[in-house]
């Protein structure tokens, strides 16, 4: 029976050989706890693997077919936001995060409202992290300023 | 202990223009700290060359302000949207977020202020009274010291096991794992990078912390069909709540002591901080508690717990840094530069030479602790309200800021890719009921281990056994002691529960 425990000791297993691919060829020191980890990380989950089918677990992995939807669509929206910060600067890419992220999420759908949430907000941000907390916030490389 | 030069230190604080600085620095400390991503350090960091024009005391009394009001400050996101603003703040999350999801945000908030004073003054004291024989006894804690105290934090993996010992272990397991990215601490090989430069450098702890507590939170209250807010119940703050809490507090003597005195011991260990702090006195008040079930579901003993041991760090860690010039943190290194620039040599001459301005800087620790206690206690009316907030107009501001404070970390983009990893894999690890506690101490812990083993095993070779080096001290011993206790008990106490109620009819 697949359920969550499942999903658990197959994503360890991944992750076991993954890191025993990304740690080959290391020195004794070097690579010291990552064997002994990879070896109780294995047999951990085997023993859930093995252990699960005799107790069911609720299966269930998403409360509604909209969560996996609007889960996909924010994280675009966040990875859109990281993505372009480099390339156009903090203050273009937070507007257009912010007014994006309001905008979807928003039961109304307002736009007025959410271009000038978008406005205000990202330009408090801007003023507080650039001038009062001195973090240089990226200013973009394709505008060139 | 000279109580002249103490009084004349206390004068000094208390004198207006100090104090105004102390109170300020404090809430510009409790603003940094608040701020996912902005830590101490950096606020020290910021406001370190402000200092310079003024006189040595005053530079330092600020300076002391903004470390323990940013110590405090990690606690209020920690209660209010499980994100530790500082990772001093981890263990706080565990019952302060719940407390704060049972409409309780403002009783998390005081409890926090006040245990925060308690384990700062606590260290104050220990820190003016014996300072000395504890710095000595911190210079003692060589590789294998290090090694057991991170074999000892990881037993409590058992404790923090919920309803499953192996999730709990597999999550602290995969913690591990992560923690092996970058170099390796002891021979300087390139691990599990896959050709990613940017991974060189290790995951950061500050945007892990953010991804797996913070964005699975937030996103978990605005994907689903209907949008929920913090707390199902509407908050109602007021100064009633600040009184009946304290009182709650005082009746709770032991656990304020213990906690207290695991943060001035573990703080006064150059290396280790407020995190590791925090999330031992966590398992020590659930382990000593009668009612051990009810950790993690908010209650105040947690948040209690964590923030008396955490603030008691700071004061202690500032034993080795005064006396040995050995900054036992990066906030303390900060500290050091600060002393150094206005002249003053870290070692016993602070104590003789400048007695007078240290002893101003060890009571500065203490006021400002003081003015945390009054700023977070009235202060939680006010940031109480934040839980009443729609979670639809709330979730835009945090992710923000966190993907804000990501970036101002180190000043990289590549942080806040790592922060939206772990906050997918946080929502994920949720979904599938995998623990985020274990996991955490996990990836704290391991470096600590690596390192302790890897180099205890290159010295215990030349020295001819490294079995007998790495139990040969007192201190080794204690530890093994600890962790061996640690790692059976749960057992042994769900054994006595289970024979308990077969006795009872």
């Amino acid at each position: 029976m697949i359920n969550k425990n499942t999903y658990i000791a197959v994503g360890c297993l991944l992750c076991a050989l993954l890191t025993y691919i990304g740690s080959r060829g290391l020195s004794f020191e070097g690579g010291l706890l990552i064997d002994s980890s990879i070896g109780i990380l294995v047999l951990l989950s085997v023993i859930l693997l093995v252990t699960t089918p005799r107790k069911p677990v609720k299966t269930a992995f998403f409360d509604s077919p909209s969560e996996l939807k609007n889960l996909i669509n924010l994280f675009l929206i966040l990875s859109g936001f990281v993505f372009f910060l480099p390339k156009v600067g903090f203050l273009i890419s937070g507007y257009a995060f912010y007014f994006a992220f309001t905008h979807y999420i928003s039961p109304e759908r307002n736009l007025k409202k959410s271009i000038l949430s978008s406005l205000v907000m990202v330009s408090i941000f801007f003023v507080v992290f650039k001038f009062l907390l001195g973090v240089p916030l990226p200013a973009g490389t394709w505008l060139g300023y | 202990m000279n109580f002249d030069v103490l009084w004349q230190g206390t004068a000094e604080v208390l004198s207006l223009s100090n104090f105004v600085m102390l109170f300020g620095g404090t809430c510009v400390g409790i603003i940094f700290g608040a701020l996912p991503g902005l830590t101490a350090t950096m606020g020290l960091a910021l406001l370190l060359p402000f200092t310079f024009t003024m006189s040595a005391s005053m530079g330092l009394i600020t300076l002391a302000g903004i470390y323990i009001g940013a110590l405090y400050g990690g606690a209020i996101p920690a209660l209010l949207i499980n994100t530790p603003g500082t990772p001093s703040a981890i263990a706080t999350t565990f019952d302060g977020y719940p407390l704060t999801q049972k409409g309780e945000p403002q009783k998390g908030l005081v409890a926090a202020a006040v245990a925060s004073f308690i384990g700062t003054a606590l260290a104050v004291v220990v820190l003016a009274t014996s300072a000395e024989p504890l710095a000595k006894l911190a210079i003692k804690f060589g590789q294998a010291e290090y090694f057991w105290l991170s074999v000892f934090g990881l037993t409590i993996i058992a404790s923090l096991s919920g309803d499953s010992l192996v999730k709990a272990l597999l999550a602290g397991m995969v913690g591990v794992i992560f923690s092996f990215v970058g170099l390796s601490p002891v021979t300087g090989e390139v691990r599990m990078t896959y050709g990613i430069i940017d991974l060189q450098s290790g995951i950061n702890l500050a945007a892990f912390l953010v991804g797996l507590f913070c964005l699975p939170e937030v996103l978990g209250n605005i994907t689903g069909e209907s949008n929920k807010n913090i707390s199902a119940q509407k908050v109602e703050p007021n100064v009633q709540v600040v009184f009946e809490t304290v009182k709650e507090i005082f009746l709770k003597p032991m656990l304020l002591l213990r906690s207290s005195i695991i943060g001035c011991v573990i703080g006064f260990i150059p290396g280790s901080g407020g995190n590791i702090a925090g999330i031992i006195s966590y398992n020590e008040a659930k382990r000593w508690s009668k009612t051990p079930e009810e950790y993690g579901t908010g209650i105040i003993d947690g948040v209690i717990a964590s923030e008396a041991a955490n603030s008691a760090t700071a004061p202690s860690s500032a034993i080795p840094m005064l006396t040995l010039g050995i900054p036992g943190s990066p906030p303390a290194a900060m500290m050091i530069g600060a002393m150094m620039l206005h002249g003053m040599k870290p070692g016993p001459e602070l104590f003789s030479e400048h007695a007078t301005v240290t002893f101003a800087f060890i009571m500065a620790l203490f006021f400002a602790a003081l003015v945390v206690m009054v700023v977070g206690s009235f202060g939680s009316v006010i940031f109480s309200h934040l839980i009443n907030v729609s979670m639809v107009r709330l979730a835009p501001v945090i992710i923000l800021l966190t993907l804000v404070g990501s970036y101002a970390i180190q000043n990289s983009v590549w942080d806040m890719w790592v922060m939206l990893f772990f906050g997918l894999f946080g929502y994920i690890a949720q979904k599938l009921e995998f623990p985020a506690a274990p996991l955490i101490l996990g990836f704290i812990l391991a470096p600590y281990a690596e390192e302790g083993l890897a180099i205890s095993i290159l010295i215990g070779s030349s020295q001819g056994s490294v079995f007998l080096y790495l139990i040969q001290s007192m201190i080794s011993k204690v530890l093994i002691a600890l962790s061996i206790f640690s790692a059976v008990w749960p057992l042994v106490s769900s054994l006595l529960i289970k024979k308990n109620k077969g006795v009872t009819p």
